[in-house]
């Protein structure tokens, strides 16, 4: 695996085929999680993926589409069209040094935007392999519950479990509180995730612990590879039949 | 708290009021043969650790924003950047969000600059300047400011390293912040590279904070003269 600890010849030498970008988001997660919640487990499975894929690690992109917790302290937001930009940007510059495929690690729910940019680019650039990875929802109902896979939208026990287990340092037990709107989620089209939850919390961290959150991220970090390694495969098959 | 950071939570940022944030803009690109990729955005985010340590505001520090704009010498493999107006617009929203949360006073360290630059017109990312300038001439409840830690403490480092050739700056500081990263460590020795570091950072929060000072006094006048 190749990063930014490297020099330009050491990447160079090695050509590495596969480029990984994380993006992650600075955003209010209740009393009990840090702001950079999104941002370092984005980290943390762009690193895992990263090291499986033997493949080149960009430094996380840290700010993304956040707005939609308003201006809470600590919040900072990239607007959607600016997002779009910057992936772009990045894409750009490693398709002209002949890095033709690349792996977005998405840890904020929030990017509406990363699917059409990711379409857009796909249909402009030859050659292009640009694989945004979906959530696995399934995984989540494997590891928590059924009411998790629903429910658990924001510093809920999934993202809990896991900063127990990367950081439990950085975990505020004591303000630690459930929470779930009444509302449904489409309401976060409207207003602010804090004028539906007070605390900023919608879910239940309440029931997090750091192993579920070691077991997820790991299966999540295998889920993660084999989508990777599968879609290669089909699109390799695909140019060979046609 | 007096400096808060991705680490904290938001009920803790509330807690501390901040009333400065610091935001790095770094930068992927080829330095030397010896140093990484990633030299601007390591140490661009070193300084201003030590920065926001230093000043005697409650500081809200950013995570470094990785990618700058190609400089005119540097293009060219590894080197990995942002259109002009992807990181004016990147500059905006976040200075946007922080005004939106009372953060009134936004600090840039804009890359680290060179010995011989200015404080006009900054060495690599000018649209930060541009976007900056904006801003400013937008909203005017709050005072943003760029900077470039070289430029400011130029002086001192001619003074502690001579006149130092492209990326003898740099070296020192990987060689005090990074010292696992830096190959040749043969031209600048440790004592060189911590007055090059503390240097930077002294200089640095001097001119942040005479530099709000006199923003605060020029804005105050202005105000006065208004009312008169």
């Amino acid at each position: 695996m190749l990063d930014i600890r490297n020099t330009v010849r050491e990447i160079c030498n090695r050509r590495p085929r596969i480029v990984v970008l994380p993006i992650g988001a600075v955003e209010q997660h209740g009393g009990h999680l840090p702001v950079g919640t999104d941002w370092i487990i984005a980290e943390e499975i762009a690193l895992r993926v990263a090291k499986e894929l033997d493949a080149f690690l960009l430094p996380g992109l840290p700010f993304s589409m956040s707005q939609c917790h308003g201006p809470s302290p600590g919040t900072v937001w990239l607007t959607p069209l600016t997002l779009a930009a910057v992936v772009e940007d990045l894409v750009t510059a490693l398709y002209k040094q002949g890095l033709r495929t690349i792996v977005i690690i998405n840890g904020h729910g929030g990017n509406f935007i990363l699917p059409d940019i990711v379409e857009d680019l796909c249909d402009r650039y030859k050659g292009l392999e640009l694989i945004l990875l979906p959530e696995f929802p399934e995984l989540v109902e494997y590891f928590f519950s059924a009411e998790a896979a629903k429910s658990d939208i924001h510093a809920g026990e999934v993202e809990t479990s896991i900063q127990l287990f990367l950081n439990k340092d950085y975990v505020v037990l004591e303000e630690m509180q459930d929470f779930v709107p009444a509302a449904g989620r489409e309401y976060l089209d409207y207003v602010f995730l804090p004028d539906l939850s007070p605390s900023g919390v919608w879910g239940r961290p309440s029931k997090s612990n750091p192993d579920k959150g070691r077991d997820y991220l790991e299966a999540y970090v295998n889920a993660c590879v084999r989508y990777v390694r599968d879609t290669l495969h089909s699109q390799a098959a695909q140019k060979r039949r046609k | 708290m007096r400096v808060v950071t991705y680490k904290n939570t938001s009920y803790e940022i509330e807690r501390a009021r901040p009333s400065m944030a610091i935001l790095g803009v770094g930068g992927l690109e080829y330095i030397s043969d010896d140093l990484p990729l990633g030299t601007n955005l390591l140490l661009v985010g070193e300084i201003a650790r030590c920065i926001a340590d230093v000043l005697d505001a409650r500081t809200y520090l950013l995570p470094v924003f990785p990618f700058g704009l190609p400089a005119r010498d540097r293009r060219g493999s590894g080197t990995l950047t942002v259109r002009y107006q992807t990181l004016m617009n990147v500059i905006r929203d976040v200075v946007c969000s922080l005004y939106a949360q009372g953060i009134r006073q936004v600090v840039i360290i804009n890359g680290l600059g060179k010995v011989g630059g200015n404080k006009i017109i900054p060495y690599g990312n000018l649209s930060v300047k541009t976007s900056v300038r904006q801003i400013n001439y937008e909203f005017l409840e709050g005072k943003t400011i760029w900077l470039q830690p070289v430029v400011i403490a130029q002086q001192e480092l001619i003074q502690i390293l001579g006149s130092p050739k492209a990326g003898l700056v740099e070296r020192a500081l990987m060689l005090k912040l990074q010292p696992q990263l830096v190959k040749d460590k043969m031209e600048v020795d440790l004592e060189q590279a911590t007055a090059v570091l503390n240097a930077i950072v002294q200089r640095s929060a001097e001119y942040i904070n005479r530099t709000l000072a006199n923003l605060a006094a020029i804005k105050g006048g202005i105000k006065r003269d208004a009312r008169s």
